[in-house]
C-alpha cells in the first residue's frame, strides 16, 4: 500500500498517475467493493467520514480495505492545519483523519507528502 | 530562472523570496498585487516595503493584467493568491479567465525578466469542506501553483522562516 498525503487540489492524483502507473481512481464515498478494485482511492477523508456517520471503526474498516486490496494506494487531503472547526461533529472527524493519516503511514511500504505537484517522499 | 515560493501565513516567504531575489543581482522589481482596499491591508504593505528597505527594489503595483507589465532584470510576483483573487472577483479582473490571465501574465514576465521569483500561498491544508467561490478559488490556486511548479526551475517551500528547496 502506497500512502499520498497534501492538501488540497496539490496535485496528488495527478502524482498518483504519473509515477505509480494508477489509472482507475476511486473517491473514498464509493462502496466498499468498488474501493477494493480501484487502483487508488482519492479523497480517503470520505470514507473516515461515511464510517463515522455509520457508527463503523475507521481504523477496522481501512484494515479490511487495506486486506482486500493490498496494492491500494490511499491519497487523503491535509485537513487538520486550519482553525479549529465550531462544530463537535467535525472536530470529531478532523481528529479522526488525523489519527487514520498517522495508522495509514504506518501500515504503508511508500509515504509521499504532495506539495505543488511535488512529490517527497517520507517513507 | 523560474523560482516558486510557497509557506503559510506568516511563514517567512517573503523574506524567502526577497533574499533569493537579491542573490540574482541586476535591476530588482518588486511587483505588489495586493490592492491597499482596507486599513489592514495598508499596513502589512507598509511591514512588507519596510522589510524591503535597502534591498534595492523597485516596487510596481499591479493588481490584474500582468501580462501588460513591461519589467527586465530580476522581478518578485507577491503573491499569487491576490492577483487571484483580483482577476477572479475584483471589478478590474477578468472573472472566468482569471486561471489564463494569471498564467499567460506569468509565462509572459517568465520570458521578460531573466530571473522572477513568484511568491504563492499553502491555503490547502484546513477544512475541505469549503463551497462555492471559496472552492473554486482554492482549486484555482491550486492549479495554478502545479503548472508554475512543473515549469519552475525550483521551488521552495518556507516553513517558520526555514526554506526547504523541493525541486
Amino acid at each position: 500500500m502506497i500512502f499520498i498525503v497534501g492538501g488540497a487540489f496539490s496535485g496528488k492524483r495527478d502524482y498518483a498517475e504519473k509515477c505509480f502507473g494508477a489509472a482507475d481512481f476511486a473517491s473514498g464515498d464509493e462502496p466498499f467493493d468498488r474501493l477494493c478494485k480501484a487502483d487508488a482511492v482519492y479523497d480517503f477523508q470520505l470514507f473516515a467520514e461515511k464510517c463515522m456517520e455509520n457508527g463503523l471503526d475507521a481504523f477496522s474498516e481501512t484494515e479490511r480495505l487495506i486486506e482486500k486490496n493490498p496494492s491500494v494506494i490511499i491519497i487523503a487531503d491535509e485537513i487538520g492545519c486550519g482553525v479549529v472547526p465550531v462544530e463537535k461533529s467535525d472536530r470529531d472527524l478532523r481528529e479522526l483523519c488525523g489519527r487514520l493519516n498517522c495508522m495509514l503511514a504506518e501500515r504503508a511500504d511508500k509515504v509521499v507528502r504532495v506539495v505543488c505537484g511535488i512529490g517527497r517522499v517520507m517513507k | 530562472m523560474l523560482v516558486l515560493v510557497i509557506g503559510g501565513s506568516g511563514s517567512g516567504k517573503s523574506e524567502t523570496a526577497e533574499n533569493i531575489a537579491v542573490g540574482f543581482g541586476g535591476k530588482r522589481t518588486y511587483i505588489a498585487a495586493m490592492e491597499p482596499f482596507s486599513d489592514e491591508a495598508k499596513a502589512r504593505i507598509e511591514r512588507h516595503r519596510a522589510a524591503r528597505r535597502g534591498k534595492g527594489f523597485e516596487t510596481v503595483e499591479r493588481y490584474t493584467d500582468v501580462k501588460g507589465l513591461n519589467i527586465s532584470g530580476t522581478a518578485i510576483l507577491e503573491c499569487l493568491s491576490n492577483l487571484l483573487a483580483n482577476e477572479m472577483f475584483s471589478a478590474g479582473g477578468v472573472g472566468e479567465k482569471a486561471v489564463d490571465a494569471v498564467l499567460g501574465g506569468i509565462e509572459h514576465l517568465a520570458r521578460t525578466c531573466d530571473n522572477l521569483v513568484i511568491v504563492t500561498n499553502e491555503i490547502f491544508s484546513g477544512d475541505t469542506k469549503y463551497l462555492g467561490d471559496t472552492k473554486e478559488y482554492m482549486k484555482n490556486l491550486g492549479y495554478i501553483n502545479c503548472r508554475i511548479a512543473e515549469r519552475a526551475d525550483a521551488v521552495y517551500e518556507v516553513t517558520c522562516g526555514i526554506a526547504e528547496r523541493i525541486k
